[in-house]
């Protein structure tokens, strides 16, 4: 697997992300905002997988979610524990929020016109082989794919990089 | 050593890591930037057109000891004011000398390929009638330049963004 900095922003150029600039918000969007519940806000952590090329590497990005922002920070670890890491980057950019359903909410830019969905977020349980348990991970989907974040760092479910 | 474009404002920075053990060798050539290097500089990357408005990219780029930061805002002002926050990277870096007044900024984990050199340059900046000493930034053959405060000048070319 080819480490570059792709890995750096796995968070959100991970996803397919590409911003469209932008300097006004629709005021549609605007009237249904809509703020996150804290079972969705707050702290994340993805298992991003593996480098195997030079040395062993686990990747790590952890998420802050917040109403107007999402904060993403790239790690490495020598360890499979995932501790202690390296940190070697971070991303962060304006979102909006609007309720889709119970318990779903939909990312919109904060700065582009486009309304169009980024990624929607929500909640689910999963199972953790390595801990012979389900645990309530964030699940957040993206462009028909679904990606899996949990409270503490987890060698599991890997964004497959 | 291979390089990914990254979708992101990272592409600009022309990222490439070469990926294997931070090198000790690597890290005992790091240095610290000079004072007419560190610190905050601003680029124009653009225009963009949005729903009939034209707006202004500026990115922000902030050198310190550790780490790089990029933060693009948009304006749909020529004053270049009201900057609207689009996005933010921050990356972990060390700077090796390269020549007087030359550095090069580098990857700080993984042993990473260089990002991109850096160096001071007077150019003409015509909406000033001017000269300007600049921040000359280089990377795989092609250049770009960013000023001491947000100017429409010399705007970044695609490779840049």
């Amino acid at each position: 697997m080819n480490m570059t900095y792709k890995h750096l922003i796995l968070g959100i150029a991970s996803l397919g992300l590409v911003l469209v600039g932008g300097a006004t918000t629709s005021a549609q969007a605007a009237s249904k905002t809509a703020k996150l519940p804290s079972s969705l806000k707050g702290t994340w952590y993805g298992y991003l997988g593996k480098d195997d090329d030079q040395g062993n590497y686990y990747m790590i990005a952890k998420f802050t979610v917040a109403d107007k922002k999402i904060t993403a920070r790239d790690y490495i670890s020598a360890k499979k524990q995932l501790t202690p890491k390296t940190w070697y980057g971070t991303v962060a950019i304006p979102t909006t929020y609007t309720k889709k359903a119970k318990g779903v909410y939909r990312a919109h830019s904060r700065i582009s016109v486009d309304q169009s969905t980024l990624w929607t977020l929500s909640r689910k349980t999963v199972t953790v082989k390595m801990l012979h348990q389900k645990r309530s991970a964030l699940k957040i989907h993206i462009e028909g794919e679904n990606y899996y974040a949990f409270r503490q760092p987890l060698r599991s479910h890997p964004w497959d990089y | 050593m291979r390089c990914k474009a990254l979708l992101l404002g990272l592409v600009s920075l022309g990222l490439c890591l070469a990926g294997g053990q931070v090198s000790a060798q690597a890290a005992s050539q790091a240095v610290k930037l000079p004072t007419s290097l560190k610190g905050v500089w601003y680029g124009y990357a653009g225009k963009i057109r949005v729903k009939g408005q034209r707006s202004y990219q500026i990115a922000r780029i902030t050198f310190k000891g550790d780490r790089i930061t990029m933060t693009e805002y948009v304006t749909p002002k020529k004053s270049l004011k009201a900057l609207k926050w689009q996005d933010s990277y921050v990356m972990a870096v060390h700077y090796v000398k390269k020549a007087k007044g030359v550095y090069q900024v580098k990857a700080r984990v993984l042993n990473g390929g260089t990002l991109m050199t850096i160096s001071r340059r007077p150019v003409k900046v015509k909406a000033l009638g001017q000269k300007r000493s600049a921040l000359k930034m280089t990377d795989s053959g092609s250049s770009t330049y960013a000023f001491r405060r947000p100017l429409l000048s010399h705007v970044w070319n695609e490779g840049w963004l």
